[in-house]
């Protein structure tokens, strides 16, 4: 053996072609790499961490790999200068970070937006239906004048359609003949349904009968007007209409 | 660990973390590495294209986590960390599992160092049995032999001759500079010779 330096090697040549021992299982923890890396370590927990290398090839692989990529400086900040390729791939990472950050946002937002949707469609349905209501018991009701049955003599007994609610303006045939009148509404079949008293003729010779929804189930109603006078009353006129379904 | 409150690095990172300027200060942060990383991914044997995105994927990362950085380790070494993850997965994606071949540029022999171990074997043969028993007696004599030198000493001694790495390569791992790595090793061959003598080296010339 001579002290040429490919002796040692042909002392390992053997060895040097067999697999290794397997890496160990425990590796120093990636802060201990970085500070050793640093030569930030204590001299006996440095030779630990070498006598680790020794053995492990995942770690020297690390440590290898990082001082590669510790080779290339960083950049230079050079006032003034700007490099075209970095401010274009800058831009690039941006929109994607501006990307990134609005789905996160929409992701946090969602359960609070679905909410409001939710809220939103509630409320809305509640106006329609709440107008409905208000429309069906206080909302304005058409008129239907309806002329006593007696003044059609001669002529068919037209019958008045209407749909509840409704007013009906009962034409008066005694015109201001009674200081009051009151409205018998019967059915077909001759019972009386409602009663309507202490009725004034209007300026236009008209009394007011207000019929509210569903007060009244469909079909043919008379109506029996008598005319008061002391006290008395007096047949003053018959109307007849007919309620059918809105 | 210790660190330099004046590191202009850590002044940068610690505005981002502190949303002082943060847009301006991610951008000087991206720049100043940008050339780091995109070397890193270049070195792997990627396509400029993939390096590009890889790059990207990279930064995106880094700022999104940057919060989380403790500085328990070096910035360097967690964006390195972060790189090293994005690579891995990257390898995932693409199903290759080829880490080693794609890694070949990093084991290109040093042309000025004669290649180690791994390089001899291509000359070994199968031993006879007789050369068998022969090579166990010498590799028991050299193992006794290198547990005599002193700890970092041995170390470079494993690392050239068993392990085959090169002297650079030794250096940054054993964290010493190559003149130390080669003084360790001349020493070390002094010395192997001396305690092995003639006979450790028989029929290795």
């Amino acid at each position: 053996m001579t002290d040429d330096p490919n002796d040692l090697d042909g002392l390992f040549e053997q060895r040097a072609g067999e697999d290794g021992p397997p890496d160990p299982v425990d590796h120093p923890g990636s802060e201990v790499l970085s500070a050793y890396s640093a030569h930030a370590l204590p001299p006996e927990e440095e030779l630990r961490v070498q006598e680790h290398l020794a053995v492990c090839r995942r770690c020297r692989d690390l440590l290898l790999d990082f001082a590669s990529f510790l080779e290339t400086p960083l950049a230079e900040r050079t006032e003034g200068v700007t490099d075209l390729a970095a401010a274009a791939e800058w831009r690039a990472l941006r929109e994607r970070m501006d990307e990134e950050g609005s789905r996160e946002k929409k992701r946090t937002r969602r359960p609070a937006r679905r909410l409001s949707y939710v809220m939103a469609v509630a409320a809305i349905l509640m106006a329609v239906v709440g107008f409905y209501l208000y429309t069906l018991s206080k909302g304005p009701e058409s008129l239907k004048t309806l002329e006593p049955l007696d003044s059609r003599r001669g002529l068919p007994a037209a019958v008045e359609t209407v749909q509840l609610p409704v007013t009906l303006l009962l034409k008066s045939p005694a015109k201001s003949a009674y200081p009051e009148y009151r409205a018998d509404l019967l059915d077909e079949a001759g019972h009386r349904v409602r009663e309507f008293s202490h009725l004034r003729e209007s300026r236009s010779f008209d009394l007011e009968i207000p019929l509210g929804h569903g007060e009244l189930d469909p079909g043919e109603y008379r109506i029996e007007l008598s005319g008061l006078k002391g006290g008395i009353p007096s047949a003053a006129g018959k109307y007849a209409f007919k309620v059918v379904e809105p | 660990m210790s660190k330099d409150p004046d590191d202009p690095v850590l002044l940068l990172v610690e505005q981002i973390q502190q949303g002082i300027r943060r847009e301006e200060s991610c951008r000087v942060l991206f720049e100043m590495h940008r050339p780091r990383v995109l070397s890193h991914f270049t070195r792997k044997g990627f396509s400029p294209e993939d390096v590009k995105d890889l790059t990207q994927e990279t930064f995106l990362r880094v700022f999104n986590a940057i919060d989380s950085f403790r500085r328990e380790s070096r910035f360097e070494w967690w964006m390195f960390e972060v790189a090293d993850s994005v690579y891995k997965n990257e390898l995932r994606r693409r199903k290759a599992n080829k880490r080693d071949g794609i890694e070949l540029s990093l084991d290109v022999p040093v042309s000025e160092e004669a290649p180690a171990g791994p390089g001899l074997v291509l000359t070994s043969r199968d031993p006879s049995p007789e050369e068998e028993v022969v090579r166990r007696e010498r590799l028991a004599r050299v193992r006794s032999a290198l547990h005599g030198l002193p700890p970092q000493m041995r170390l470079c001694c494993v690392l050239r001759y068993e392990r085959g790495l090169k002297y650079q390569e030794i250096a940054t791992v054993m964290n010493i500079s190559i003149e130390t790595v080669k003084a360790h090793l001349h020493q070390a061959r002094k010395k192997l010779i001396a305690t092995l003598g003639d006979g450790g080296g028989e029929g290795s010339s």
